[in-house]
């Protein structure tokens, strides 16, 4: 996968139109072109990639960072998207994102935007603990927007282009590591663990069920459930 | 969603920029982290009406010829965090509770119970290899019968 990401944000960098693949994935992550006014999101997410110097960038330039990335963002695949579920946590964050008066890039060098956003998370402990966000991550995202400007790479902002298209780019690079959910689209076959691969201990059941283990025809382990029928 | 977009690209751009800084914080260096994993539930009507969704191909190819008919309900992405029961809530008044309970570099075992109503139909725990799927299927609905695929992934 990271061959992937490397190879995908070479293709940009160049200026060679974004993969079929890449499109592919946006479309199957649910991003119609009418969902953003018309705009084909692909292409806008490829044309900033390209230009920025987005730190998402430097994935194409260092093959240890992207390892580094990559092993971050599967740590906690769900934790930005959690953040999202929480809207008032979340607005507080946008809210102070939105409020910036340059751009994301200042982030680390706009101490008031620094202290706002450390605010917002640090003022819903209870939140963050209830959506299950790691506080090893918090930390460093804290530590992180109170650092001096130089730990930041800059950031230029084109400027017939809102900063939500760099929430895009970024979403775009979510989706080439396989971190955004997919919806109800076509997926990734799931790699099923065979039944010679698994252990199934300490299985009980109701007396209204029967439950079996079972071998699915390409050997996945499936256990079976019978009841009686209930109404949808 | 723009708000999501935004608020990942915030998480997104941290992240990054944290992992460039040359030191952790202490206090996060002090702190066991969280024993975590991802998990993919997807729930899934399987019938006979000789459609399948393309979204659980895969998961068709497994059940073979029993149903020629499968559609996908809905797909939940979550993480379970060790020791800390997860619910969700699926088709027919059904909840699947998921429990890590340990986590190796190799495996997981993770605790799977299957409620309707008040009524717990089935408990069990099963250890699995690292980012696989298993199958818990059989719940009937309508004029077939409910298939969750669960990954685990760390």
């Amino acid at each position: 996968m990271r061959a992937l990401i490397v190879a995908e944000l070479e293709r940009v960098q160049a200026g060679e139109p974004v993969s079929a693949d890449l499109r592919a994935r946006l479309r199957e992550a649910g991003w119609e072109g009418d969902d953003f006014g018309g705009v084909d999101p692909a292409g806008d997410a490829a044309i900033l990639l390209a230009e920025s110097t987005l730190p998402l960038a430097e994935l194409g330039r260092d093959a240890n960072l992207a390892d580094r990335v990559m092993a971050a963002l599967g740590s906690a695949p769900s934790q930005a998207l959690d953040l999202g579920r929480d809207a008032s946590l979340a607005d507080g964050v946008m809210a102070l994102l939105g409020a910036s008066p340059t751009s994301v890039g200042n982030l680390g060098r706009d101490a008031s935007l620094s202290d706002g956003v450390m605010a917002a998370l640090g003022a819903a402990p209870s939140q963050v603990g209830g959506l299950g966000l790691n506080a090893d991550l918090v930390q460093p995202v804290m530590a992180t927007l109170a650092a001096p400007a130089e730990t930041v790479a800059p950031v230029a902002v084109p400027a017939n282009r809102s900063l939500a298209w760099f929430g895009l780019a970024a979403a775009a690079a979510l989706v080439l590591v396989g971190l955004w959910p997919q919806g109800a689209g076509p997926s990734v076959a799931a790699d099923f663990a065979l039944s010679s691969e698994v252990v199934v201990e300490d299985l009980a059941w109701a007396d209204s069920v029967d439950v079996w283990q079972d071998q699915g025809e390409g050997g996945a382990l499936i256990l079976w459930v019978e009841e009686r029928e209930v109404a949808l | 969603m723009t708000r999501m977009l935004m608020v990942a690209l915030g998480l997104a751009l941290a992240t990054v920029g944290s992992m460039s800084a040359s030191a952790a914080p202490p206090a996060a260096a002090e702190r066991p982290a969280a024993v975590k994993v991802a998990i993919d539930l997807r729930v899934i009507h399987a019938n006979q009406s000789g459609v399948i969704d393309p979204a659980v191909a895969d998961v068709a190819r497994q059940l073979g010829a029993r149903y020629s008919g499968l559609k996908l309900l809905a797909a939940h992405q979550d993480q379970l965090v060790q020791g800390v029961e997860q619910t969700f809530t699926v088709e027919g008044n059904r909840k699947l509770k998921v429990q890590l309970l340990e986590r190796t570099a190799t495996a997981a075992r993770v605790r799977v119970m299957l409620m309707a109503g008040a009524e717990k139909q089935f408990d069990t725990t099963v250890s699995l290899p690292r980012n696989k799927t298993f199958i818990v299927a059989g719940s009937k609905v309508r004029d077939g019968v409910l298939v969750f695929p669960i990954a685990v992934r760390w």
